[in-house]
């Protein structure tokens, strides 16, 4: 039997203020986005012509999977007469219930706050301009806006008049365009965060009373037409847009495909890994691949460096000797080399543990979903996914492949896609939080795929029903607005250490690209130590005091609102003949002091 | 080599033991050469190795001492343990970087036999009135600061280089520098056909970079790291870590905003001598400690199972002297992640602990002590392939309930985890 689905299962658009110039979302784990038209990406293409911060498109694409894996279907694929895509994205955060570390994740209690508890019409807490379709090649200006609603649609819903503090109004969500082969592409919003208040406060990371963003998520359908007039309806996708994706080519320890997967394995859809409740350990049991499913991780490991204040030296890896699968368990001369990176490892339920008992520093050195409630520290600190410890674990035992991974390409898609998305901690998070592991949002057959509804007429629900998850049901666990989260999740003070959030995709501290070297006189004042020898600085906000309200950070999460769109990309370029990760088309001054308002 | 070592006089008389006897006085460089003008330029070369050899031993003959202490600090967490720990992993960052310098000098590193060190004792050709006695001590204020600290008291500035009898390490080190910048021509062979230089098992997150030695300048690039790391002679404004201009290394520690934190780029580690000092000012702080015997010898353990536990100890150590020393010989079999890392990380420290929470004297209480420590000997008889079979033993003499269980079947989790060849390789 022939099936259609779309891929990837779940995409990601990312908002940006240019209006018009985009690019598409990498497709490839640590890829650089892609331009619409194909031309190579540059250090330019971050922003437009006047600077501005370009949107992420997210790419759909349509797969035919058969007996011979699966293939792709475009306009161009004889016997495809047409590809209607339809789409839905809508923003519930001001609506749902107020975001507190781990609570709720199974279950909201009866005294759990909503987010503004006073307005009884919790749909115009929502905002939607219901669903949009698409077909053809090369179409666009298909928006998410109150305007082009359709004419049926009940429970269109914007922020009234412009918002403080950039007076601003959110008129639209995004827009549907096709690409030359009528593949999808969704953009999100501008990027425009705020609040009809006179004298705009953020008072809290994550749940701001008044606040809106134009961050959205929803579901992607597509009707594919024969040439022999048969419609097919293609499993849907899902489409999540986020904040910008600074840091594209440096990856979390732990993706949002790594928590996504763990949660199907933990559920029992890969029974190779896990079945019946026993995980497939032994040297009869699951061997990892130690280029897809080891090395990956320590690479990452050794990235942080670029984004974070992190020594290097632990974090550089030899892959020959912990590649080297070994012959027989008497020949295996690198055993004790891998046990002693796994013995650093925080393992399942030492949530809490920074020092271990032998007194190495656990890792990784980043903060977990609940480091923000004193009284009841658990998770303080991220660990790997129980599928990835249990990699690790077989893989330090002996139990390993080595050799190059194979993947059906449309699965490659979704993984790729999500390997660049953070997947902890969940503090809410960067592009989707902790409702990632609840297994009753993903389809029985495909635990990648989210379960879909597609609402016609309106309005959308206040509810939730993880069998039928509507637009807006997944951002709304995120942070109201998201500057607020993403300008404070930074660095956290914990047990006398400062711990970092999510480097990859929020960056603590980054390298400059130094100036072309050039003779040095001796009456010329050497320059600043920064430019000289490549040291570290802050990303956004100061260095030189952790107790300063703005290390790493502005002091007033509002600035965020402001300035976000200026701060810079890290990119890896070729500096003295190397390959380093520097900072790139920064629009905001170096030192950046906001001025006062 | 060998010919001019001598086994330990059995009577301890706490004399610094002097090896290499005269070695100072032919030293190239040494301003007493006169009357060594015949000697070949290999006999120059195997005097400089003898010097690489003893620093060696200088160098290693720490390591138990520190460990003694830090074994007996029971929170892992504490400034006190954590400060100790990183000064130990950098003393085996100098094992290593002088290791390396004995390879390239054309010898094995040698660590086994009447090269391991004993205590009490002196460094080996020290002065013994300006170095501190080693001894195995429980850990305190005291020991901090007049043990510890002293043995890597910085030297002054404009110190003199010293052979024979010095002062301070950093001063044994500037005599060696010195033999090197004197000898005529390149002693040095990176890839010797017996021997291996060793660059890949220094791990972690502690200072320092082991250097592959292949010139005068390689060798006092890792000399300079090691004197830096350790005493800290150099003026305290000069950087540790060369400055790089990418991926610099991040240190944590006291901040100058008075935090915790990173502290950006390539910033000044505290030397060895701080550190300690550190620690021993800050009386307030210091962690308790486990009640063990200081400076244990096994006549001391009228506890026969404490007996039994020192013993095999030292037959775990000693294999682990030996596997350590073959990490450094040429040829396809490396007893490095296979047998050391595991015997270092996980099964030595959890036989410490096994010792430091054992009665030394029959009925004794461990919480009272005083309670058995290793006595870091070394036991010709010790056998790689009995190492399982003795813990075993042990094992099931130990009551399920005792403090010392739970260590010790840690380290048979921890030696279970060995890569013991099957035979042809004598450990």
């Amino acid at each position: 039997m022939t099936s259609y689905k779309i891929y990837p299962s779940i995409g990601v658009a990312r908002v940006g203020n240019a209006p018009a110039k985009f690019y598409v979302g990498p497709e490839v784990y640590r890829g650089l986005p892609t331009l619409p038209d194909g031309a190579p990406f540059t250090e330019r293409d971050f922003r437009d012509d006047e600077g501005r911060l370009c949107r992420q498109a997210a790419r759909f694409r349509v797969f035919r999977e058969g007996p011979n894996g699966s293939e792709e279907v475009t306009l161009d694929t004889p016997g495809i007469a047409s590809i209607t895509w339809t789409a839905h994205i809508a923003n519930k955060k001001a609506s749902w219930y107020t975001f507190v570390t781990n609570e709720g994740e199974n279950g909201y209690a009866p005294n759990h706050p909503l987010r503004n508890a006073t307005e009884p019409d919790r749909n115009k807490l929502m905002i939607d301009a219901g669903p949009r379709s698409i077909a053809g090649a090369l179409q666009s200006g298909v928006h998410f806006d109150a305007t082009s609603a359709p004419p049926n649609y009940q429970g269109v819903n914007f922020p009234q008049g412009p918002l403080n503090p950039t007076g601003e109004s959110i008129s639209s969500l995004g827009e549907l365009r096709t690409d030359d082969a009528g593949r999808l592409l969704v953009l999100g919003g501008f990027g425009i965060s705020g609040t009809a208040a006179p004298d705009p406060k953020i008072n809290e990371y994550a749940n701001n009373d008044g606040w809106w963003d134009d961050t959205s998520d929803g579901p992607v359908f597509a009707v594919i037409r024969l040439t022999d007039g048969t419609e097919i309806r293609a499993a849907a996708s899902w489409v999540l847009v986020g904040p910008p994706s600074y840091a594209p080519q440096i990856a979390n320890l732990v993706s949002l495909w790594d928590t996504i997967f763990d949660a199907g394995v933990r559920n029992g859809k890969v029974p190779a890994i896990f079945e019946q409740g026993l995980w497939k350990s032994g040297p009869s049991g699951y061997k990892p691949n130690f280029q897809s499913e080891i090395q990956p991780l320590l690479e990452r490991a050794t990235l942080y460096p670029w984004v974070a204040a992190i020594p290097p030296k632990p974090h550089t890896f030899n892959f020959e000797q912990l590649g080297t699968v070994p012959k027989s368990p008497a020949t295996d001369e690198y055993k004790g080399l891998r046990s002693w990176i796994l013995d650093v490892l925080r393992p399942p339920s030492s949530e809490n543990v920074i020092v271990s008992d032998k007194g190495r520093t656990m890792m990784p050195f980043l903060a977990g979903d609940n480091c923000l409630i004193l009284d009841t520290l658990t998770s303080k600190y991220l660990r790997l996914t129980d599928t990835q410890f249990f990699f690790m674990q077989q893989w330090a035992a002996g139990w390993f492949r080595n050799e190059v991974a194979t993947s059906d390409q449309a699965a490659a898609l979704t993984r790729g896609v999500l390997e660049n998305c953070v997947g902890g901690a969940f503090s809410p998070g960067i592009e989707m939080g902790w409702i990632s592991r609840n297994t009753a949002i993903y389809q029985d057959d495909d635990p990648l795929r989210i379960n879909a509804r597609l609402v016609v007429d309106g309005p959308l629900s206040a509810g939730f029903d993880p069998r039928q998850m509507e637009p807006g049901d997944v951002c709304r666990y995120m942070a109201v607005p998201w500057q607020a989260d993403f300008n404070e999740c930074s660095s956290q003070p914990m047990d006398g250490r400062v711990i970092w959030w999510w480097p990859a995709q929020r960056p603590e501290f980054v390298y400059l690209e130094p100036p072309a070297p050039r003779a040095v006189t001796t009456a010329e004042a050497p320059p600043p130590p920064d430019l000289r020898s490549g040291q570290q600085v802050a990303w956004v906000g100061t260095d030189f005091d952790q107790l300063r309200n703005d290390f790493i950070s502005f002091a007033d999460d509002v600035d965020m609102v402001r300035y976000w769109q200026g701060l810079g990309f890290v990119m890896e370029k070729t500096v003295h003949g190397k390959l380093r990760f520097v900072e790139v088309a920064r629009t905001l001054p170096r030192p950046f002091f906001p001025p006062a308002k | 080599m060998t010919s001019e070592v001598r086994s330990p006089d059995p009577i301890r008389n706490l004399r610094s033991p002097r090896p290499f006897g005269a070695l100072f006085d032919r030293l190239s460089g040494s301003k007493q050469a006169p009357g060594h003008k015949s000697r070949t330029t290999e006999d120059q070369r195997s005097d400089l190795r003898n010097a690489a050899q003893l620093a060696l031993q200088v160098e290693f003959s720490t390591i138990p001492v520190y460990l003694s202490g830090l074994y007996s600090i029971s929170d892992t967490g504490s400034k006190a343990y954590q400060i100790l720990r990183s000064v130990v992993m950098e003393e085996m960052f100098h094992v290593n970087q002088v290791a390396n310098l004995v390879v390239a000098l054309g010898g094995l590193p040698r660590f086994t036999r009447e090269f391991a060190p004993t205590y009490p004792g002196y460094l080996p050709h020290a002065n013994e009135n300006t170095t501190p006695l080693l001894g195995l001590y429980r850990a305190s204020i005291d020991v901090f600061s007049n043990v510890y600290a002293a043995i890597e008291t910085p030297a002054p500035w404009d110190a003199p280089a010293q052979g024979d009898h010095y002062d301070t390490i950093a001063q044994l080190y500037e005599s060696l520098t010195q033999a090197i910048e004197a000898f005529p021509g390149n002693p040095f062979q990176a890839d010797p056909p017996e021997f291996r230089q060793r660059t890949d098992i220094y791990l972690g997150k502690f200072g320092g970079t082991v250097i592959k030695v292949h010139d005068k300048h390689s060798a006092l690039a890792g000399i300079d790291q090691i004197v830096r790391q350790g005493e800290g002679k150099v003026p305290a404004d000069k950087p540790l870590v060369p400055r790089e201009p990418f991926g610099a290394y991040n240190q944590y520690g006291m901040r100058t905003d008075g935090t915790y934190g990173p502290i950006l780029g390539t910033p000044e580690e505290l030397s060895h001598f701080m550190k300690f000092r550190e620690v021993s000012l800050d009386q307030a702080n210091f962690p308790p400690t486990l009640p063990i015997t200081s400076n244990p010898r096994l006549d001391d353990f009228s506890n026969p199972a404490a007996l039994g536990l020192a013993k095999l100890f030292n037959q775990h150590y000693s294999v682990m002297l030996r596997a350590f020393e073959r990490t450094f010989v040429r040829g396809d079999f490396d007893p490095f992640f296979g047998i050391v890392l595991n015997l270092m990380h996980e099964v030595l420290p959890s036989m410490a602990a096994t010792l430091m929470t054992t009665p030394a004297h029959d009925n004794g209480n461990s919480e009272v002590g005083p309670n058995a420590a290793p006595t870091w000997s070394w036991d010709d008889s010790a056998d790689v392939h009995t190492l399982a079979r003795g813990l075993q033993q042990a094992l099931d003499k130990t009551p399920v309930d005792s403090p010392r269980a739970a260590h010790l079947a840690r380290a048979m989790r921890g030696l279970a985890k060995l890569v013991i060849p099957a035979s042809g390789h004598a450990l």
